[in-house]
């Protein structure tokens, strides 16, 4: 097979295996009837617990721009909508880089 | 049954049809500015490791998850190691299981095509909105809302960066990275209310960072919200108790 065959072939595989952990929890968890609470619990975790183990290494272990970015959006998202969040976080950020932070 | 922490309770919270296709696009914009330097970043990359644009495109048009086609590109080389590169991409995005799992029983009344298909679109941003805002039934305006943007604006964006290439220089200046960030401590603050909230992020950030630490990424995220999730399922309290004793 030639190089190119071969990376397109990879190509859809990698595809077909994102797509199945796509729809993979759900034909999974489709099959039960009434959850048990403590997977309700659990289940309801789901949401904080990914997007946390996501950013804690962003956050804590990137560099101290990024430590201070993230405690300047996380003040603004306990009063205001996303995006001031974002504006109000990115440009500090950037500064601390410039700085050599 | 105990009641479920869903952060807006009503049903079809955020709207159906065109109003909440609207309200789904409005909420899915801002994320849209941190997706720029993502996917430049990742042309520009594939482009340098020798992919062509045919294969820079399909690859954002079928995986449609920047992460992983990261990882992907990472351990890319000719011929491409095949089973290395496909679990290093199951290790990336397993956590789209968890999501499906939970995203699925707000979608109970989608007929069995339109959930096939919505959950090609499964990504996080949208997951994270349908999770903070959409209540306990998904409308699919809502849904189809955040999707199309996010997934024609991924493929615009690849586009330009696999055209474009080495002109666009190193994004990382300007702190555009940081949107996700800035985004994700925006969500996850907007779960504080959840039953446990507190428990679950000291939890998942002590398993995180030690995974990221000993074992590497991307580890770190399964074996953090791991952490997380078992924490959550230990202290369910109240009824509980009660229910999984007769169970």
């Amino acid at each position: 097979m030639s190089d190119s065959a071969q990376a397109y072939l990879l190509i859809v595989a990698l595809g077909l295996a994102t797509y199945a952990t796509r729809i993979g929890g759900d034909l999974i968890l489709s099959r039960f009837g009434k959850l048990n609470p403590r997977v309700e619990a659990a289940l309801d975790s789901i949401p904080i617990a990914v997007m946390t183990a996501l950013l804690a290494p962003i956050a804590l272990a990137s560099g101290v721009a990024n430590v201070v970015g993230v405690i300047v959006a996380g003040l603004i998202s306990l009063k205001f909508p996303m995006h001031y969040a974002l504006i109000g976080s990115v440009p500090v950020v950037a500064a601390l880089r410039a700085f050599g932070f | 049954m105990q009641v479920t922490a869903t952060d807006t309770p009503e049903e079809n919270a955020t709207g159906t049809g065109w109003s909440g296709f609207r309200r789904g696009v409005r909420d899915i914009m801002p994320v849209m500015i941190g997706v720029v330097p993502f996917g430049l970043t990742y042309a520009v990359l594939a482009a340098e490791k020798g992919l062509s644009f045919n294969q820079i495109m399909l690859k954002s048009a079928l995986m449609f998850a920047g992460a992983s086609q990261f990882v992907a590109l990472e351990l890319w080389s000719f011929p491409p190691p095949f089973w290395p590169i496909l679990l290093a991409v199951l290790a990336v995005n397993f956590r789209h299981v968890l999501y499906s799992a939970t995203m699925g029983r707000k979608m109970r009344h989608w007929p069995a095509a339109g959930r096939l298909f919505g959950f090609f679109f499964l990504v996080d941003p949208n997951y994270a909105f349908v999770e903070l805002k959409a209540g306990k039934k998904l409308s699919a305006g809502y849904y189809f809302g955040l999707s199309l943007p996010m997934y024609s604006g991924w493929l615009v964006i690849t586009a330009i960066g696999a055209i474009f290439g080495e002109q666009i220089g190193d994004t990382r200046v300007y702190a555009l990275d940081f949107v996700f960030a800035a985004y994700f401590t925006y969500i996850i603050l907007g779960f504080r209310n959840r039953p446990n909230a507190y428990p679950v992020v000291i939890a998942s950030a002590v398993g995180g960072l030690a995974a990221y630490f000993l074992i590497g990424p991307p580890w770190h995220i399964a074996i953090g919200a791991s952490a997380g999730i078992v924490t959550a399922a230990a202290l369910a309290r109240g009824p509980t108790a009660d229910s999984e004793a007769a169970t």
